[in-house]
């Protein structure tokens, strides 16, 4: 697995060439282009309107490009990635409040032409933290938290090969947030490609091999956070809000 | 459609309590109204079971009078029962509307309707004893609960409930992107979960359908069984492709459910509702003038007449009279003019009957031509046909009550004319003619 | 409160799905209120020429025997009241022509629902659908999220740091929607007023009245309950879903099931076993047609020591007549005992129904929408008895006639057509709005009480609230 990692690491998962992409006269994306490599947790720091989610939208299909072009490839057989192949964790994870979470997760699969026995299922959910206690409690008592770990366990249940991940960490605790982060390299580190979109600075910088900064839909900064501190993050995104 | 989705659904369905309970209410409700019209239908049965008990009774004692060589009842002297005119005068006949096989399954109009009458020769079709049963008034407004009541106006409410939030709880809680990232065709999804309601539904009702059925009337009545099955599902059917689109368009649960709940209002309130206002404008409840007319003034002018006009319009009106015995001694043929003046009568309310019919029947091809877009008026008179209970059924009723007092007229002016005798043996011959099998 | 009262209304009005709304029921309203009216002018005109022409034919009757009269009888048509337009009531179920001849009572028959196929489930399109059925939905979709929305948009929180207290927040919106409901209603009987100008007096004012409190305080308990249970339970989703599951009870399911529990409570004979027991009853009296009855002759010879005669043809009067008259006055007897108690067990029954707006108030809604349009019960009953009393009145007349009539001096047995034309027709008065508020008092303060105890709850809640959550 870890050889597999090394191998593909260089290829290209998602690539966006010159998007652009308006709603009625507001320019969503303008001339987007952006490439994350297999097994790369990508960072997209903007502000509101920056254009973060519709990035999300667009690789989800749930809307499309105006103009360029979108690409998600395999890193193995250099296949297309289908939607089936996709995983997403929306800002909030509201799952049906009248099933518990290993009957979320079961039912979620099962949309998905998956089936998992009962320890099979339980096995997914503590492999993505959480509690076994937890496992067969109604989703209307979790946390948000908890709440996220399920959905993280609804995509990794389905071997996604892409995580696209919409504002994971707001409203999260630390300890929670920091879990997540956790989390995500794990999944990363099994050979998973991560899109994070987020406002948490620190967050990112903290998860995330590379990071880019979105401003009025353009691409306008990336970097590897390993070459800046989160303080000098902090700062150039700033930078760039003020500019 | 997608097996495990539908069979997930039930999990989804007995969690959501508002769900579960509402559909357990229904199916009690259900139970409720078919015992509820299944008790109507055996308190219709005793009556008229009395009924016949006591035309037997009365005939019995017409028989007993013949045995024992008695005329008639002792205060009544002048009554002689071996004249034929007494003997079919004293051989009483009801009319009969028995509730049919399906009735538990559908009430329709029958509270509108009385369902028995006692024909005699002076008796018409409009006469105030075909009023319906009694009943509170302020009830009958309201309506029964009634089984078609339940699946024609409730079931699309049950739907309702049972549905609203299918892919909108998800758009109300934002993990409806979610679906999409897990299910490649989310309609597919959608009609998964749709069809379950829609099978648990139809299964239901049909199931009570079948046994209802099957338990009163037999494997005979199959045909109509079947036919009330097919327009029940078609109903429910046609009910939840509008839902269907709703549930693809709403952008959350309290707009599907408020679109949901005006479609049913408008199709169940608002077009029939209008429908019976302007058919009531433009056909404003009958007073029946022409009939009471017929019913009085003009039977009142035919008393005045003299013996010859009466004579010339009986022989008008039944032309075979001419050639019975009565016409050649002018005593007698005095007396069975005065005694046939009824069924001229007779002639005079089948002609005002008819005007009525007429008057109602116009009324009814402007609400049949509503049809096209009132479906529910349309459904519930078809599913009242299917049980006899629509104005069709009381009509022919009417025409069968009609036909009696015809059959007892005819009867009486064949034999006073042609000067028979009655004795047991004839009694018994009128007891079979006055039925109306025969 | 005046502000957020004001801001509201705003709020409305610049509200597009709302504006449509309100031009719709504007529009709908106009439309069934102009055809009510006119549909039920139509049925006055028809009701007054079928009349007339049952009179004509009773003055145009010429010299006649005085009992044949009696038994050519007359007609009393059910009349409609201007105000059967708002609620038409129990008058298409009810038949609307009650012969009135000697010997026997008939029942009112020709119900208007007997004469075409069946059109709709919930009465026609009148003022009263749109009022009970269509108005009180539209507002629970009005007002299942006003606390809700306010939560979750924040506004909430800001409007109480602003100095408002949550309980006056929340009246001030159930007033909103109340104010809303009450123009639509003002709208209504202003039309009412409008298009029956001519016709309208103090007490279709006062009914008119009625038929408006009635009305504004059923949707005081709609508002306030679909208000208490989204505070109960804070979710949008389960607060519309159990307020429209209690609208649909208190609307369809429980005015019918209760309905036929009531008949159960005390049950009726069925129509065949009631002629039958007066029949029965009826044999026990004078028959008047039967010459060898032996009551008849306990009356001759009563009749004779009166007149110090003996024999009937020494009587200055007609022994028949009063024959007659005596048979007639048994049968109103036996009519009194069998149809009394079949009066009294539907008043029974309507009485027991009007409990239930204890658990319903839309019975007390209806109740009370019924009696103000005068087309409840018990105007139904009220009409059937006081046709009654004219057809004793009438037939007395006759038989008198018959009696007493100068024809025997004449030496015929026809009475003059002046004598004929001389008796009156049978005109029914309604019953008055005061006797009316008494039998109703019971449903007054059930939607009274409904709308207080809710209002109380509603203020205990938004109390609670702000020392527990906010």
């Amino acid at each position: 697995m870890h050889l597999i990692t090394i191998f593909v690491n260089k290829k290209l998962v998602i690539q966006l060439k010159n998007i652009q992409k308006k709603f009625k006269n507001k320019i969503a994306l303008k001339n987007l282009n952006l490439e994350i490599k297999s097994g790369e947790i990508y960072g997209l720091l903007g502000a509101n309107g920056a254009g973060k989610s519709t990035t999300i939208n667009l690789l989800l299909g749930f809307i499309k490009a105006d103009n360029g072009s979108i690409c998600m490839k395999d890193p193995i057989n250099n296949l297309k990635i289908k939607r089936d192949k996709l995983g997403y964790i929306p800002e909030n994870v509201n799952l049906y409040p009248y099933l518990s979470g290993i009957e979320n997760l079961d039912y979620f699969s099962k949309i998905a032409n998956l089936h998992f026995n009962k320890s099979q299922l339980e096995e997914i959910l503590i492999s993505c933290g959480l509690q076994e206690d937890s496992i067969h409690k109604l989703i209307s008592g979790y946390s948000k938290g908890m709440r996220q770990k399920v959905g993280i366990a609804i995509a990794y249940a389905k071997k996604a090969k892409i995580y696209l991940l919409d504002e994971p960490a707001s409203g999260l605790d630390p300890y929670s947030s920091n879990e997540l982060s956790i989390l995500l390299k794990k999944l990363k580190n099994q050979g998973s490609t991560i899109l994070m979109a987020s406002h948490d600075i620190f967050r990112v910088r903290e998860t995330c091999d590379k990071i880019g900064i979105l401003k009025g839909g353009e691409l306008v900064k990336e970097m590897y956070s390993k070459d800046v501190t989160s303080k000098q993050l902090e700062e150039l995104y700033l930078d760039f809000m003020k500019n | 459609m997608n097996l495990n989705i539908f069979k997930y659904e039930l999990k989804h369905f007995y969690r959501n309590k508002a769900k579960f309970y509402s559909y357990i209410v229904f199916m009690f409700l259900s139970l409720y109204a078919l015992i509820n019209v299944y008790n109507i239908k055996e308190k219709q049965l005793d009556t008229i079971n009395e009924i016949y008990n006591k035309q037997e009774q009365e005939r019995l004692k017409v028989i007993n009078w013949y045995e024992n060589n008695q005329t008639g009842p002792d205060d009544k002297s002048w009554v002689n029962i071996n004249d034929p005119f007494w003997a079919i005068l004293y051989n009483p006949t009801y009319v009969i509307k028995e509730p049919s096989e399906l009735y538990p399954l559908g009430i329709g109009q029958s509270e509108q309707y009385g369902f028995y009458k006692q024909t005699k020769r002076w008796s018409s079709t409009y006469d105030t004893d075909m009023a319906e049963e009694i009943s509170n008034y302020e009830r009958l407004i309201n309506g029964s609960v009634d089984f078609s009541f339940l699946i024609i106006f409730l079931l699309p409410v049950l739907y309702i409930i049972l549905t609203y939030n299918i892919n909108t709880l998800e758009k109300d809680l934002y993990f409806h992107k979610l679906i999409s990232v897990q299910c490649i065709k989310v309609k597919k999804w959608l009609i998964s979960r749709l069809l379950f309601y829609l099978t648990l539904i139809l299964v239901s009702i049909n199931s009570l359908i079948i046994t209802v059925g099957l338990t009163s009337g037999g494997f005979e009545i199959m045909g109509q069984i079947l036919k009330l099955i097919f327009l029940s599902n078609i109903y429910i059917f046609s009910f939840s492709i509008i839902f269907y689109f709703i549930n693809i368009k709403s952008k959350n649960s309290s707009s599907s459910s408020f679109k949901m709940i005006s479609i049913w209002m408008i199709f169940c309130v608002i077009i029939p509702g209008s429908v019976h206002q302007y058919a009531n404008y433009k056909y404003p409840g009958n007073f029946m003038t022409d009939f009471l007319d017929t019913n009085r003034k003009e039977t009142y002018e035919v008393f005045k007449l003299d013996n010859i006009d009466l004579h010339n319009l009986l022989i008008e009106l039944y032309p075979r009279l001419e050639n019975l015995d009565n016409f050649k001694d002018q005593n007698l043929k005095a007396q069975a003019i005065r005694r046939s003046i009824s069924a001229i009568i007779n002639q005079m309310n089948i002609h005002a009957a008819n005007e009525i019919e007429i008057q109602n029947e116009n009324k009814n091809k402007l609400i049949k031509s509503s049809y096209i877009y009132n479906p529910v008026s349309f459904v519930q008179n078809l599913w009242n046909s299917y049980t006899e209970t629509d104005y069709y059924a009381y009509k022919s009723y009417r025409f069968q009550v009609q036909k009696s007092i015809t059959v007892r007229n005819e009867l009486m002016l064949e034999e006073i004319w042609n000067s028979k005798v009655s004795d047991k043996k004839t009694y018994l011959k009128y007891i079979q003619t006055l039925k109306l099998d025969n | 409160m005046l502000t957020i009262f004001k801001n509201e209304w705003k709020a409305f009005l610049r509200n597009k799905i709302f504006l449509f709304f309100s031009i719709f029921f504007v529009l709908l309203l106009i439309i069934t209120t102009y055809f009510g009216i006119l549909q039920n002018n139509q049925q006055i005109i028809n009701q007054k020429s079928a009349q007339d022409h049952i009179r004509n034919q009773w003055d145009e009757m010429g010299p006649y025997n005085a009992h044949s009269a009696a038994h050519f009888g007359t007609y009393a048509f059910k009349p409609n009241s201007i105000l059967s337009s708002l609620d038409e009531g129990v008058n298409a179920v009810t038949g609307i022509v009650l012969r009135l001849e000697g010997h026997k009572q008939n029942d009112a028959a020709f119900s208007e629902s007997s004469q075409s196929l069946f059109v709709s489930q919930f009465g026609k399109f009148k003022i009263s659908l749109l009022f009970q059925f269509i108005i009180p939905l539209f507002l629970i979709f009005f007002s299942y999220n006003i606390y809700t929305s306010e939560i979750t948009s924040g506004r909430l929180k800001l409007l109480i740091v602003q100095g408002n207290s949550f309980k006056k927040i929340i009246f001030s919106k159930i007033l909103t929607l109340l104010s809303l409901a009450g123009i639509l209603l003002l709208f209504s009987v202003l039309f009412q007023l409008l298009f029956n100008f001519n016709q309208i007096g103090v007490e279709e004012l006062l009914r008119l009245s009625i038929f408006f409190l009635a009305y504004i305080l059923y949707y005081s308990i709609i508002i306030s309950f679909t208000v208490l249970i989204s505070l109960l339970l804070k979710n949008n989703t389960s607060a519309l879903s159990l307020t429209l599951i209690c609208w649909f009870l208190w609307t369809i399911f429980f005015p019918k099931t209760i309905g036929s529990f009531t008949e159960d409570l005390t049950p009726q004979s069925s129509r065949f076993l009631l002629q039958s027991n007066m029949d029965e009853d009826r044999e026990k009296g004078i028959d008047g047609h039967n010459p060898e009855d032996v009551r008849i002759k306990e009356l001759e010879a009563k009749v004779l020591r009166e007149y110090n005669v003996d024999s009937l043809s020494q009587l200055p009067i007609n022994f028949s007549g009063i024959l007659l008259q005596a048979d007639e006055d048994y049968g109103n007897k036996v009519w009194d005992k069998h149809y009394g108690l079949l009066y009294s067990n539907l008043l029974k029954q309507k009485k027991h129904y009007q409990i239930s707006g204890l658990i319903n108030p839309f019975a007390s809604l209806q109740n009370l929408s019924m009696a103000s349009s005068g087309t409840d019960l018990i105007h139904h009953l009220d009409f059937l008895s006081k046709a009654e009393l004219y057809r004793r009145k009438f037939i007395k007349t006759l038989n008198n006639e018959y009696t007493y009539g100068n024809f025997k001096i004449d030496g015929g047995n026809l009475s003059s057509s002046d004598f004929f034309k001389s008796i009156d027709d049978f005109n029914y008065n309604g019953l008055s709005i005061h006797k009316i508020i008494v039998k109703y008092t019971l449903d007054i303060l059930f939607l009274i009480s409904w709308t207080a105890i809710l209002l109380l709850l509603i203020n205990a809640k938004t109390k609670k609230y702000l020392i527990n959550e906010s």
